[in-house]
Formats: C-alpha cells, sequence, structure tokens
C-alpha cells in the first residue's frame, strides 16, 4: 500500500491551501443589509427590543439570535488526532475543519475555541461561562482520562447538549457498524463475546454504550496497553484513583473470565468480534490471533492512518467483515455520519442533554439507512456521500430526545425529517452558489 | 448492603500466601497518595512476613473476610493506651477488600466486627489511621461517622 506517500501528498496539498484561504470559516451575516437605515433594526437602536425580551425571558435568546443553531467546538489541544498534546494554536486548523463538516453536513453553525484551561475545574467554569452564547458544545481532542469526568460533569452541570465526539461519536458510529456486522453474520451482538483493544476515549464510551444497549459486560473484555483490564490486576487500585473509568470498566466485566495478566492473544481466542482503537498499525494484531476466533469473526480496526491489521490479513486470517476508520477502505467507521447529525436534531428540539439512548437511537438508524440500502459485507455503514443519512439521523435523536423528556420543542419524526433536510440542504446550496458565483475564489495550482 | 456467603474469621496458617498478597495489595494503593508511604524494595517478603505475624495473632487483631474459601479483604487493629487518658482505643491501621467485593458491604463487616473485638478488649473508641489524601478511606469513614480525631504532621529529615 502506498498509504504513506498518499498521507504526505495530502500534507502537502493542504498545507497549500491554508495558507491561500488563510483558514477554513468566515462569518457571513444571514440578513439583508437594503442600506443603511437596516442598522436601526440589526444594531441599535431596534436591537435594544430583542435585548429587552431576552432579558424578561432567557429562552428567547434560541428564537431572537443565532443561539438556536450555534455551537462552540472546544479543545485545550491536549489530545489532537494522530499528534498528541500539540497546544491549542495547533488545535485550531483541526476545529476549524470541524466547523466546516458541522456547517456542510448538518447545517450547524459552529465556532471553534481554543483555550489554555487545561486544568478539569477551570475547563468546566470555560464551559459554564461560554453556555449564554451556544445551543450546544462539541468537546474535541481532549486528554485522557481528564475527557470522561469533563463531560460527565458538563452534561450534568449545563443546560446545554455537550458531546465529546472522540468518546460518543465514535461509539455511536461504532455501535452502527456493529449492528449491521451482527445481522449480517447471523449473530446476537446482545449474546456475543465482544474485544474492546486500547481503552482510550473511544472504547470506554463504546464499552457504556454496549452495555446501554443491552451487551452484558461479562460478555465483554477490554484490554489496554497492559492487558486486560480485571479487578485482580496488581496496579488496579492504582486506576481507581488515576482512571476509575478503567477500574469501573474491570470490576464491571471481571475482566471478561480471563487470568489477571491476559493480553489480546487470550481475548481473541473464541471471541466473535473485535473493535480495536489502540495505536498504528499494521502487526498490532497478529493474523493467527484473529484465526483463533470464533467463525464468522468481526475486525473493526479503527486505528489512523493505518489500522491495527490490515483488512486484506485480517480477511485471509478468517474474518467475515472487517471495519477501519479509513475512507479508502470499504465500511469506514467515521464520526462525521454521526456528530452533525446529532447536533441538527438535538438543536432543532433545544435539547438539553445528549443522553445514551439518543446516541443508541442515531447508531440504530444509520445502521437502519445502510439496512434498507442492502446489506453486503463490504457494506454494513453508510458512506459520507449518501446525503439522505444526515437529516434521518437528525430526526432519529431529536424524536427520542422529545420522548424523553430532554426536548424544550415538540417535533414529530417526519417534522423533523423535513427541517433537517432543509437546513442541511440550504447549507450545502449557499456554500456551492458562492463557489460558483466564485465568491470563493479558485486556488491557483499548486 | 452486606454480601451474602462472606464469614468474617482470623486468620488460619493456610491464608498466610492470600492475606499477604492483600497486605501488599494494601500498602501498594496507600503508595498513592503520599511518597512517605512508599514501598521498601523487597516489600513482597515483608507482606509475607507481617502476615505470618498477623496469622500468630500477636499483638493486636487481624479478622480476615472469606468467600467460598477465598479471602477478598482483612482489617488490622491494634489497642492503644495511655496512661494520662482514661479511656483505651483501638486503632484501625489496615483495611483492603479486593475491588469484586467493593460497594457490598464487606469492608463495613469488617469493622463492625473489629469494632466489637476491640470494646470486648477494653476499647471505649475506635479510630481509623490512613494517609491524609486518601480520599476514599476518608470517605468511607465519615459515611460511618467516624470524625477527624487526631492531626498528624509530617517532615522530611
Amino acid at each position: 500500500m502506498g498509504s504513506g506517500r498518499e498521507a504526505r501528498d495530502w500534507f502537502k496539498i493542504s498545507r497549500f491551501l491554508h495558507t491561500f484561504y488563510k483558514g477554513k470559516i468566515e462569518v457571513l451575516p444571514k440578513v439583508p443589509v437594503r442600506g443603511m437605515d437596516d442598522f436601526s433594526i440589526w444594531y441599535t437602536p431596534g436591537v435594544a427590543e430583542a435585548s429587552r425580551a431576552i432579558h424578561r425571558e432567557p429562552d428567547l435568546s434560541f428564537e431572537l439570535t443565532s443561539r438556536w443553531n450555534t455551537i462552540a467546538v472546544v479543545s485545550d489541544g491536549t489530545r489532537v488526532l494522530g499528534l498528541g498534546n500539540v497546544g491549542p494554536e495547533a488545535a485550531y486548523p483541526v476545529m476549524e475543519g470541524k466547523a466546516l463538516l458541522f456547517k456542510y453536513l448538518g447545517g450547524v453553525d459552529a465556532v471553534p475555541i481554543v483555550h489554555r484551561k487545561r486544568d478539569l475545574e477551570e475547563f468546566l467554569d470555560l464551559l459554564k461561562a461560554l453556555e449564554p452564547s451556544f445551543g450546544g458544545i462539541n468537546l474535541e481532542d481532549i486528554e485522557s482520562p481528564k475527557c470522561f469526568t469533563l463531560l460527565d460533569r458538563a452534561r450534568s452541570e449545563l443546560g446545554i447538549p455537550v458531546w465529546h465526539d472522540d468518546q460518543q461519536g465514535t461509539a455511536a458510529a461504532t455501535l452502527a457498524g456493529l449492528i449491521n456486522a451482527f445481522k449480517l453474520v447471523g449473530k446476537d451482538l446482545k449474546k456475543s463475546r465482544i474485544v474492546l483493544f486500547g481503552a482510550g476515549a473511544a472504547n470506554i464510551a463504546l464499552y457504556r454504550v454496549l452495555k446501554t444497549y443491552g451487551v452484558p459486560p461479562a460478555n465483554m473484555v477490554v484490554l489496554d496497553s497492559k492487558g486486560v483490564l480485571h479487578p485482580d490486576r496488581d496496579d488496579i487500585d492504582k486506576l481507581m484513583i488515576s482512571n476509575p473509568h478503567k477500574y469501573k470498566i474491570a470490576v464491571e466485566t471481571m475482566g471478561g473470565g480471563l487470568g489477571p495478566s491476559s493480553g489480546l492473544e487470550e481475548a481473541l481466542k473464541g471471541a466473535d468480534a473485535i473493535v480495536a482503537a489502540s495505536r498504528p498499525g499494521p502487526g498490532v494484531i497478529k493474523k493467527e490471533w484473529i484465526a483463533s476466533m470464533e467463525q464468522d469473526a468481526i475486525v473493526f480496526a479503527e486505528a489512523n492512518p493505518v489500522p491495527e491489521i490490515w483488512p486484506w490479513e485480517a480477511r485471509e486470517a478468517g474474518a467475515r467483515i472487517v471495519a477501519t476508520g479509513r475512507s479508502d477502505f470499504p465500511n469506514q467507521v467515521n464520526n462525521s455520519l454521526i456528530f452533525p447529525s446529532v447536533f441538527r436534531g438535538v438543536l432543532d428540539v433545544r435539547a438539553r442533554t445528549i443522553t445514551d439512548e439518543m446516541l443508541i437511537a442515531a447508531a440504530e438508524e444509520l445502521a437502519r439507512y445502510a439496512e434498507e440500502k442492502g446489506l453486503r459485507e463490504d457494506y454494513i455503514i453508510p458512506r459520507m456521500e449518501e446525503w439522505e443519512v444526515y437529516p434521518r439521523v437528525a430526526a432519529a435523536t431529536a424524536y427520542k430526545a422529545v420522548e424523553q423528556g430532554v426536548a424544550r420543542a415538540t417535533i414529530t419524526y417526519k417534522e423533523e425529517l423535513e427541517q433537517a433536510r432543509t437546513v442541511i440542504e440550504l447549507a450545502r446550496r449557499k456554500l456551492e452558489e458562492l463557489w460558483k458565483a466564485g465568491l470563493i475564489e479558485e486556488p491557483p495550482e499548486g | 448492603m452486606y454480601e451474602a456467603g462472606i464469614v468474617i474469621r482470623r486468620p488460619i496458617e493456610k491464608d498466610i500466601d492470600s492475606l499477604a498478597s492483600l497486605i501488599l495489595r494494601f500498602y501498594r494503593f496507600n503508595e498513592e497518595f503520599d511518597p512517605a508511604w512508599a514501598l521498601c524494595m523487597e516489600a513482597d517478603k515483608a507482606a509475607r512476613r507481617v502476615a505470618e505475624e498477623y496469622v500468630k495473632g500477636s499483638q493486636g487483631l487481624t479478622l480476615v473476610a472469606s468467600y467460598e474459601e477465598k479471602l477478598v479483604g482483612y482489617v488490622r487493629a491494634v489497642m492503644r493506651e495511655n496512661p494520662m487518658l482514661a479511656s483505651k482505643m483501638g486503632i484501625i491501621t489496615e483495611l483492603y477488600v479486593v475491588p469484586s467485593h467493593r460497594r457490598t458491604g464487606v469492608a463495613s463487616m469488617l469493622v463492625e466486627h473489629a469494632s466489637r473485638e476491640l470494646s470486648g478488649m477494653g476499647a471505649s473508641y475506635i479510630a481509623a489511621e490512613f494517609p491524609t489524601a486518601n480520599y476514599v478511606a476518608e470517605r468511607f469513614y465519615k459515611q460511618r461517622r467516624f470524625r477527624p480525631f487526631l492531626s498528624v504532621y509530617l517532615q522530611e529529615v
């Protein structure tokens, strides 16, 4: 595979275009300015009436300002995708890219905010301070285990939805893939043995989501870099202090019935599925280990840029369904199918939070969409260009929020489907029109 | 909720290996909270010697919690007397339960049994010692109506 060379090409093109466009997003008004008098409406003196109304009833900020459709994409830059702790300034291009995806795929206005408040309490205070400006918050690229506590506390202490895409987005996309993979092989996900390899943000969230979905903890084995999370592991008491999430998993799963010093090789024997979110491969998962899994094994190797095992190697070893995080292989487990739609849905119903049940509803809708199109071993999850996916997932999320009583506005599935479709199509059309009109400049050959 | 099937008893000869392992775990856990609790190089061997002493029953009280013949926790306490004070005091110096049996009442059972035995030995008060930063222990004892009693300050020399 020439993946290394491809990546270098993307780096070169990306650097050139980032320089040319000087970033990726800008603020564009959405009201007409027919003459200077219009500023008496949009600004002083007329704007005072909007302020007075919101002062009397703060929730009107969702109706009289752009808050209803605006979220913050917030990072301290401590764990930036594939780069590590590069700091807030270096995280900005990633947050800006995320904002672009939010707008293009979900019609959501997203504002990148990178900051220096690495301390948990200070980070949380910052989110609370920002709350009046936004309808939701997307946390991004934050070191573990801080990210878990931050998300848990922000979810309970803020009155707007807070989402950590590295946890919930990846977990939802993975769950969608697993639902369909298990359907294809004719096994019951809730009765199967599942190995989660890597105990970072993605797999710890996936564990919680699978448990909520109905997979018994004893059916799961979770491994970090030291082996199986097990209550008798030597460092278990240290984990209780340093990473209570891992500790809880160890106690709940009891190491999946394995010994406390077991590794991935032992964990995979007789397993039905593995979801690896560990470190870039290839060779992190050996072919012979895959061969020791149950018949019709399901292998999700999600490390980027190179999966833990190449898909063809996994299949040669007997895996029936293989998914990765890469767009150039079949079955890409891609957060982008989830986060723009989830926020579209929660913003449209002004949800106060995003529950795990809403996340599962989003995953099930994503899975259902692919199933309707026709499941195949190389098609268990929709692709990014399947536009109808986004309003469908938004509608499922919004509907579940209403059903669970966490929405401020009531809407039916069908109404949200129409609304989401309209908002998303408008966002895309605006961008396309700007491009066609030459208002987005064409870059020189570079 | 106390876990059914738990037996609280004094340790016996065949418990030594398991008890040594629990003692080591107790000290490793507390090592996390204060550098003054750093373990010595041969802590595992020391743990075995300590376990042997505890089984002999000399100078203090040791109780173990067993479940299906397996040790899942222990408590160690000593009597402390001060000729100037009117009351004797029983001090819990070590308390440990394995993770798979936590939040099931085993630690409470151990403390209650130890309290009863220490009371029978003449103690009017039961105290518990642990590193100041051990918030897990602090929470545990506070929930059981223990109150702060003695401050111990430390300096490296």
